[in-house]
């Protein structure tokens, strides 16, 4: 009980802290986006909305007409899956209409950035199986591995390393387009 | 449809995409779009546009 309510505060901590300083970050710097931008943004935004909203529903049915019962562990591991995706629906949105960068912004740090947090999950993610894989963890509990451990570091995999392809062929694309 | 007044006069100027898209404070892949009319720009963009091209609405926008 202590414990939940000491990862609550930090939690809310954590989002205080994150909001000041996305407020001062937002003074300080120049970041604009032109008209077209903010238009594909929006578009974005209203994708990455409905298919969270999809996602949500089709697991509210699965909850509620599946005659299994979802293991209680198993929700957190589905909303990340729902989250990632739907920001990998934002992402590849705004990226592919360019309006994920605003004007000027260097693409190669996001990209660098995409790389590394890729690499982490993927290093978690296998680290994991070769876990249950030497029968040390999980050896009781597979369906906790696949749906908890597993697939939320797979999924963060795959949204990290899908980024920095979208962003790479994006920007290759680019540099072919020559003006006539 | 594509605007081809748009794309000329820029070229008479001797200006780049780049060039016409930091003056007007936009991306140049709006002004991409814009000259290949993937995108109707806001009136505000439009005489900016104008402005940096030293062309009118009409000799740019009107159809």
């Amino acid at each position: 009980m202590r414990e939940s309510v000491i990862l609550i505060l930090f939690y809310l901590v954590i989002v205080v802290v994150l909001s000041i300083l996305i407020r001062h970050k937002s003074k300080s710097q120049n970041q604009q986006y032109d008209e077209m931008q903010l238009k594909n943004r929006a578009e974005a935004y209203k994708r990455a909305f409905f298919t969270m909203i999809v996602l949500l529903v089709g697991i509210i049915v699965f909850d509620t007409c599946s005659p299994l019962d979802l293991p209680q562990y198993a929700l957190s591991g589905i909303l990340i899956i729902v989250v990632m995706l739907s920001f990998l629906v934002f992402a590849t949105y705004s990226i592919w209409n360019d309006a994920f960068f605003y004007i000027g912004q260097n693409w190669k740090g996001y990209f660098s950035v995409c790389i590394a947090v890729g690499l982490v999950q993927c290093i978690d993610f296998v680290s994991t199986l070769i876990r249950y894989f030497n029968g040390k963890e999980y050896a009781q509990n597979v369906w906790h591995l696949i749906i908890s451990k597993a697939s939320t570091s797979c999924v963060m995999t795959l949204t990290f390393f899908t980024l920095a392809v979208v962003i790479l062929v994006k920007q290759l694309r680019e540099n072919r387009i020559s003006e006539e | 449809m594509k605007n081809l007044r748009l794309k000329s006069a820029r070229a008479a100027k001797d200006l780049s995409q780049d060039d016409l898209a930091r003056i007007c404070e936009v991306s140049r892949q709006t002004i991409s779009a814009i000259e290949k009319g993937d995108y109707n720009p806001t009136i505000k963009l439009c005489i900016a546009i104008c402005k940096a091209l030293d062309k009118t609405l009409d000799e740019l926008f009107w159809e």
